[in-house]
């Protein structure tokens, strides 16, 4: 998945109109709650090359480590 | 169908519901949090079980209604496979109870199942088993929850999602296909949805257990509550899920086009959504019901087969799939081609009498 392709999924998974870009701090972002958690892991579970842990999603900082959890470089 | 032929099928089913809607936005949680919430779980009003109302009442309205719909007399009944985790007595369990109810004879085997959302897979497999073991004849299955009423109202988590209701299935022999299975359980994940107080291990204690407590995510409960890690449950179901899909669909030899309905358990919009994308399944034919009820639990599966029963034809090859509390999992393929969905009742009175 490309960065672009990926920053655009992303606002449709926080039903954020937030400006996104891949160093965009997740705790910055009013829609990052626990809504967004479970939208995230549920589509990474379609996409991701290795299994996705809550806790990994819950540690990530920005929006770059969530991509790096995507796919598969932690 | 062939009377000689000792494989077991589900003959009908039926759900009740309690009568009165509950708008989830008369909650005592934020505007914002309720749209936002409603937006991805589907649900806006759901059903929600009167205190002296249990599990038990609405699988009792539910098999009534079954009954006088194919015309069966409960002396023909002789096993009951009732599956709750809120029974109405803390022992014996409510089998015995729709028994009596029911008017069912005495020679009879009865049962309590302690699952709830996976409920009716393992019911519907008892079952089965007793059937095609010939020691019965005609087995209900009553599988049902009250779990809204032990929920905090601040606890958008689970409150914003959960209904209440019963329902009831008769399973006999004579069926043509074999009903095949997959089952997933991991006993590790029970801390991630349960109620920690109230049994053996964490007795109630006031002052202690009865203590409001808010998390990182501003959900209020106490410990005699029901808690839902939502993101664990979430895992679990879409890792353990579409492999279980995969192995009953493989068992009866059926590709996912040849299926006609996929009946998820019905925990939210959402979650239905997110298991259809993940197994790119047909949208149609995976049935969404929830809103206006809410997950009512075990009966779920049983709720959005009889609402949708107008509207579709193609039962012949079904998927069911449950999931839930334990983490627990279970599919099953079968034909209900042969099966009579009732139209789904409402119930506002006790069914059960001691």
């Amino acid at each position: 998945m490309q960065e672009k392709d990926f920053l655009e999924k992303m606002a449709e998974i926080m039903d954020t109109e937030a400006e996104l870009s891949m160093d965009t701090v997740l705790k910055d972002v009013e829609e990052w709650d626990s809504l967004s958690y479970v939208a995230f892991l549920a589509f990474g579970a379609t996409i991701a090359k290795e299994k996705i842990w809550p806790a990994d999603v819950k540690a990530a900082e920005t929006l770059r480590d969530l991509y790096n959890l995507l796919m598969g470089d932690k | 169908m062939s009377i000689d032929s000792k494989i077991a099928q589900v003959v009908g089913v039926a759900a009740s519901v309690p009568d009165k809607q509950f708008d989830l936005m008369d909650l005592d949680i934020d505007d914002y949090t309720l749209k936002r919430t409603m937006k991805l779980t589907g649900i806006h009003k759901i059903r929600q079980a009167p205190p002296e109302m249990s599990a038990a009442d609405y699988c009792i309205d539910a098999a009534k209604k079954l009954f006088r719909d194919l015309s069966i007399d409960p002396k023909t009944i002789d096993g009951i496979v009732m599956l709750t985790p809120h029974p109405n007595y803390i022992y014996p369990g409510d089998s015995g109870l729709i028994q009596s109810a029911l008017g069912i004879p005495t020679k009879c085997i009865v049962m309590d199942i302690n699952h709830s959302c996976t409920g009716v897979i393992y019911g519907i497999f008892t079952a089965s088993l007793l059937v095609e073991s010939g020691q019965c004849q005609n087995v209900l299955v009553c599988c049902g929850d009250t779990a809204a009423k032990h929920m905090n109202p601040r606890d958008r988590a689970l409150k914003m999602v959960a209904g209440d209701g019963g329902s009831a299935l008769l399973v006999t022999a004579g069926g043509k296909l074999p009903m095949k299975y997959s089952f997933v359980h991991d006993g590790s994940g029970l801390k991630y949805l349960y109620t920690p107080a109230g049994g053996e291990r964490m007795p109630i204690q006031p002052g202690v257990t009865d203590i409001e407590s808010t998390d990182a995510e501003g959900n209020v409960r106490t410990l005699e509550e029901e808690f839902m890690d939502g993101l664990e449950v979430m895992r679990f179901v879409m890792n353990e899920m579409p492999p279980r899909v995969d192995e009953v669909l493989a068992q009866q030899g059926w590709s996912k086009d040849e299926v006609g309905a996929f009946v998820f358990h019905q925990a939210n919009e959402f979650m239905v959504k997110s298991l259809v994308r993940a197994m790119k399944l047909s949208k149609k034919k995976a049935m969404v019901q929830v809103d206006g009820y809410g997950n009512i639990g075990g009966g779920s599966v049983l709720l959005a087969m009889c609402l949708e029963r107008e509207h579709r034809s193609e039962w012949q090859k079904t998927v069911l799939c449950s999931f839930g509390t334990g983490m627990s999992g279970a599919a099953l393929a079968a034909d209900f081609s042969e099966t009579h969905f009732c139209e789904v009742s409402e119930c506002s009175t006790v069914q059960v009498e001691v």
